[in-house]
């Protein structure tokens, strides 16, 4: 090719091409190689190959910046347009942004959300060697997987498998304990019994005291840093005594941080588990005994806790194997991962705030679904308005844009709008966010702005939404002929409809399954609330007893409450509906002992069931309030006569497993509710056992209920010589157990209004549209005489049609998802048609409100008016 | 009028002064040899394409030649907006420059 000139050093000249221009390399080049070739000549190649590569690093980054600079022209250029269409339709852009931005909210506080959710317990530095021990219980077909387990198998585990690096036994307090220092009294929610090893097992730091044996001794307690000071304000906590339910000192040994909102142990104050044994020393070797602690077990390595797992059959053989031989009972161990335990552990006897897999996963697909019909929405409407861009489109490919430019282009514009959005979606966000908090009920914040993490994933997020939502716009739009467009003839295209059809029935699809959803879950709701319980859950009062005393004396305690006027009824027991039950083996009459069955027992007084207004079914109630004396009678539910399999109950025996005493059943009551609506009514075994009780049941009548409640007080700290008065009504105490529930409820309705919303903004614009594109045509109907409401008939009549297809097709898909929901409720109302019937005449309703607005005012325009338009 | 970085004028002026026969490779030698100093391509296409962004310079594509690997020429003229760019350069300049000589300036002692 050369005739007699050298050729360029390939490696300079190919990163000198690199950095030329595109447009002028071939000029560029040849100026280049002319030099190059002149330098040769004159001064030898050396000089040339020198001078080369001087230009490598003194022209290309001229070049290359210079290219840089041209470009962010470009971008200049994009902006405007951008900007420009935008402020030519202020009020399409500002749905547009109005709906993205409201998507993008919901997103991200859902995202958060599940983000806290996902993270609880992982602040433990061993978070993910940490097992929690828990049982499973069968005896004679009466299946349990409960949370807690025996006492030994924690120490037994660390002392004799070198797996197992070290184990924690923790026993929350049932009900309130009394703690008290000086004058300083409070009744404390969260108390538990711990071992020393928590220290080693969870990362809960101390702050001072003892930081190696705080719990080592009995009678030593370990507080929270807030917990400390407010018992002792700023004077050191260290050494100080405690004093408990007016019966023992606990020595305060150290103080630790605050537990973390997101653990699921949460306490305030620790006492050392040797306390325990102190009374009950025979419970420290006792493999079947009392299932009441929750065993964590730190493993040197997490993946050898399957190793561990098949350790448990051969301990449970070596020291239960007999006892569970001759009750035919079975016990199994099994490991549970700390950081699962939140959202996927649900077993007996959970304890702290559980999060639900289910509800996290339902919320992921209203995130996903909310910010796709936003997005749909912006996909919409720059279809829609293709039509005014198709000259744009047209012209800048006259002169010379190609297909990647103009792609290149809308992607950038939708970017714009995302990004614009996210700033709004940020503020929503912000604003939003105790109100959120309260429908979650979650302490935890958001936070969104004090994370650094964020900020490049907030980028990224918009950047996905911009081309989520521009890709159809850039790809549909550039694809236009320009000649056509600039001759005119491009109509709004048929394709460019039909997709906007689709998206507008998925929205529709997402909407109404949502509004379905809603309605079932409101529906429940109100079922649990006004489900007859078998008892009169209203305007019963329940007083918590702190000191045995009250109880020794409750036929009077009970006679003197009941001369307040205003007190209906009183009874004393040891469980009220929504506490459950303790639950034993028992073994009726005639059983073999291998046959023995599981009942939940509760132990109460002659007027129980007359304050509660339960009813017999069967026999007698309990005659007489004295111990002495009365023949050791009992009452069983129907569900229990019926598991039992006796006809006529009365007059038969039954004794617990673990007791010697036997009980001549005198009554059968019918099933009332023990727990939440969740659970099926279980059988029951009511007894008499006046040691056993620890609470007052008081009926009110509806009247004066302030002044009633004002010398119920007075005539309590009678007797209640710690001084506490503590009470809540039983309706609460019910109704507390479905707050999970309504705040589902809560929520999902929140974020159906939402969706909604956001799809009628986009209809809306759809809607405006389709009546501008039609303006001429509406005009020359009605000069020739179409009435008014036809022609609204005639422009909403594209969306009814619509609304309608995503009807049918949303039905099967609620009611398939909703059938599954209400699967977890033992007992439920059924599906129905009111739903779905309900959910598709609002959609319609939404949508003919936000169409029918615009074609209405389109209807009725003049047509003159209507013609002279361009 | 923008005003023009020392380098654009300059170039300006040389594409003047090399009339028809102006490309890269000239304009780069004759600022050579003028300034005598050296021009890097880079240095010199920049402000080029910047003159020609600004309307004061057109393009001309010219032939091949074997000298440049058979690359195109491309050649640059003035613009009737570059010549009065240049005439307004040149009439502040002469009005800034009267009276100047290194011997009628005397610089204060004790400064």
């Amino acid at each position: 090719m050369s005739e007699n000139h050298p050729k360029l050093p390939r490696f300079a000249a190919f990163l000198l091409k690199k950095s030329l221009p595109k447009e002028e390399i071939l000029y560029l080049y040849g100026d280049i190689k002319e030099i190059y070739f002149d330098l040769a000549a004159s001064k030898g190649r050396l000089a040339a190959r020198l001078w080369l590569w001087s230009q490598v690093f003194l022209s290309s980054p001229r070049f290359i910046r210079y290219s840089l600079s041209r470009r962010t022209n470009m971008i200049k250029n994009y902006l405007q347009a951008a900007l420009r269409s935008m402020k030519k339709q202020k009020g399409i852009t500002f749905i547009n942004l109005a709906g993205l931005a409201l998507g993008m909210a919901c997103c991200l506080l859902i995202l958060s959300y599940i983000r806290s959710e996902k993270s609880f317990d992982t602040f433990h530095k061993n978070a993910d060697r940490i097992f929690r021990v828990s049982t499973v219980l069968e005896v004679r077909g009466d299946f349990a997987r409960i949370a807690v387990s025996n006492h030994p198998i924690g120490p037994t585990l660390m002392r004799d498998y070198p797996e197992v690096e070290s184990a924690v036994r923790i026993r929350p307090l049932e009900g309130r304990t009394l703690v008290a220092f000086d004058e300083k009294q409070f009744l404390e929610n969260e108390v538990m019994l711990a071992d020393n090893t928590l220290f080693d097992v969870f990362t809960f730091p101390i702050l001072s005291g003892d930081r190696h044996t705080p719990l080592a001794k009995p009678h030593t307690a370990v507080l929270t840093r807030s917990t400390a000071e407010k018992y002792f304000g700023n004077e050191d906590p260290i050494g100080r005594t405690l004093h408990v339910n007016d019966e023992s000192d606990f020595m305060v040994t150290a103080v630790i941080e605050d537990i973390p909102a997101l653990s699921h142990i949460q306490f305030d104050i620790a006492f050392s588990f040797e306390t325990f044994y102190l009374d009950r020393p025979e419970q420290r070797d006792r493999w079947l005994g009392d299932i009441n602690n929750y065993t964590y077990i730190l493993l040197r390595n997490a993946s050898e806790a399957g190793k561990v797992e098949a350790l448990f059959p051969g301990l449970i053989e070596k020291h239960m194997g007999r006892v569970l031989k001759a009750v035919n009972a079975e016990c199994e161990f099994f490991l549970q991962p700390l950081t699962r335990i939140h959202l996927h552990s649900n077993i007996q006897g959970e304890i702290g705030r559980r999060g639900n897999i289910a509800v996290i996963s339902i919320f992921a697909a209203v995130a996903a679904f909310i910010l796709l019909i936003a997005c749909f929405n912006f996909m919409n409407l720059a279809t829609a308005r293709s039509t005014q861009r198709a000259r744009e489109v047209g012209l800048r490919k006259v002169l010379g844009s190609d297909r990647r430019q103009l792609i290149a282009q809308f992607l950038f514009e939708s970017t714009i709008m995302s990004f614009t959005a996210l700033l709004a979606a940020l503020l929503f966000v912000k604003a939003a966010e105790p109100l959120f908090r309260s429908l979650t009920g979650t302490a935890i914040s958001v936070g969104l702005f004090d994370l650094i993490w964020l900020v490049p994933a907030l980028i990224g997020f918009a950047f996905l939404v911009g081309i989520l939502a521009g890709a159809y716009p850039a790809f549909y739009l550039s694809k236009f002929r320009p000649v056509y467009t600039l001759k005119g003839y491009l109509k709004s295209g048929k394709g460019g409809s039909r997709f906007r059809s689709l998206l507008v029935v998925t929205q529709f699809i997402v909407s109404i399954i949502l509004i379905i959803g809603t309605i079932v879950v409101q529906r429940q709701l109100q079922y649990m609330k006004n489900k007859h319980l078998g008892f009169n859950k209203e305007q019963v009062l329940v007083l918590q007893v702190r000191n045995d005393s009250v109880i020794e004396f409750f036929p009077s305690v009970k006679a003197d409450l009941r001369q307040i006027p205003g007190v209906l009824q009183v009874s004393a027991c040891s469980h009220i509906p929504s506490h459950g039950a303790r639950h034993n083996a028992f073994l009726p009459e005639g059983f073999h002992l291998k046959e023995s069955l599981m009942l939940g027992a509760i132990s109460v007084d002659k007027d129980f069931f007359d304050t509660l207004g339960i009813e017999l079914a069967a026999g007698n109630s309990f005659d007489r309030d004295l111990a002495q004396g009365l023949p050791r009678a009992a009452l069983i539910n129907e569900k229990a006569a019926q598991r039992i399999g006796w006809e006529n109950p009365v007059g038969k025996n039954i004794r617990e497993l673990s007791g010697a005493v036997k009980k001549t059943i005198i009554g059968v009551v019918k099933d009332f509710h023990t727990t939440s609506l969740h659970q099926v009514i279980e059988p029951l075994f009511i007894e008499f056992e006046p040691s056993l009780f620890h609470l007052f049941v008081v009926r009110l009548h509806s009247e004066n209920i302030p002044q009633t409640m004002a010398s119920i007080e007075k005539t309590w700290k009678k007797w209640e010589t710690s001084g506490a008065f503590e009470y809540y009504f039983l309706d609460q105490a019910f109704d507390n157990q479905y707050r999970s529930e309504e705040r589902l409820g809560t929520l999902f309705s929140s974020f159906t209004l939402l969706a909604v919303f956001i799809a009628c903004l986009g209809l809306f614009g759809l809607a405006a549209h389709a009546v501008e594109q039609r303006t001429k045509e509406i005009g020359i109907r009605k000069s020739l005489g179409a009435t008014m409401g036809k022609v609204s008939v005639l422009l909403t009549k594209d969306f009814i049609r619509w609304v309608l297809i995503a009807t049918v097709i949303a039905w099967p898909i609620a009611y398939f998802a909703m059938n599954k929901w209400l699967q977890s409720f033992a007992y439920r109302v059924d599906l129905g048609v009111f739903p779905f019937m309900l959910g598709a005449a609002a959609a319609l309703a939404a949508a003919l409100l936000t169409v029918g607005f615009k074609s209405l005012k389109a209807a009725r325009t003049n047509p003159a008016d209507a013609l002279r338009y361009e | 009028m923008k005003y023009l970085t020392r380098q654009e004028e300059l170039i300006l002026l040389t594409v003047f002064q090399l009339k028809n026969n102006a490309y890269l490779v000239t304009i780069r030698n004759h600022l050579k040899q003028n300034t005598k100093k050296s021009w890097s391509v880079g240095a010199v296409y920049v402000p080029l394409d910047r003159l020609k962004q600004r309307g004061y310079l057109k393009t001309r594509i010219g032939e091949p030649a074997a000298k440049r690997g058979r690359n195109a020429v491309k050649y640059y003229h003035l613009t009737q907006d570059g010549i009065k760019a240049l005439a307004e350069i040149k009439k502040v300049n002469d009005l800034l420059w009267a009276g100047f000589s290194t011997e009628s300036i005397s610089t204060p002692k004790n400064v």
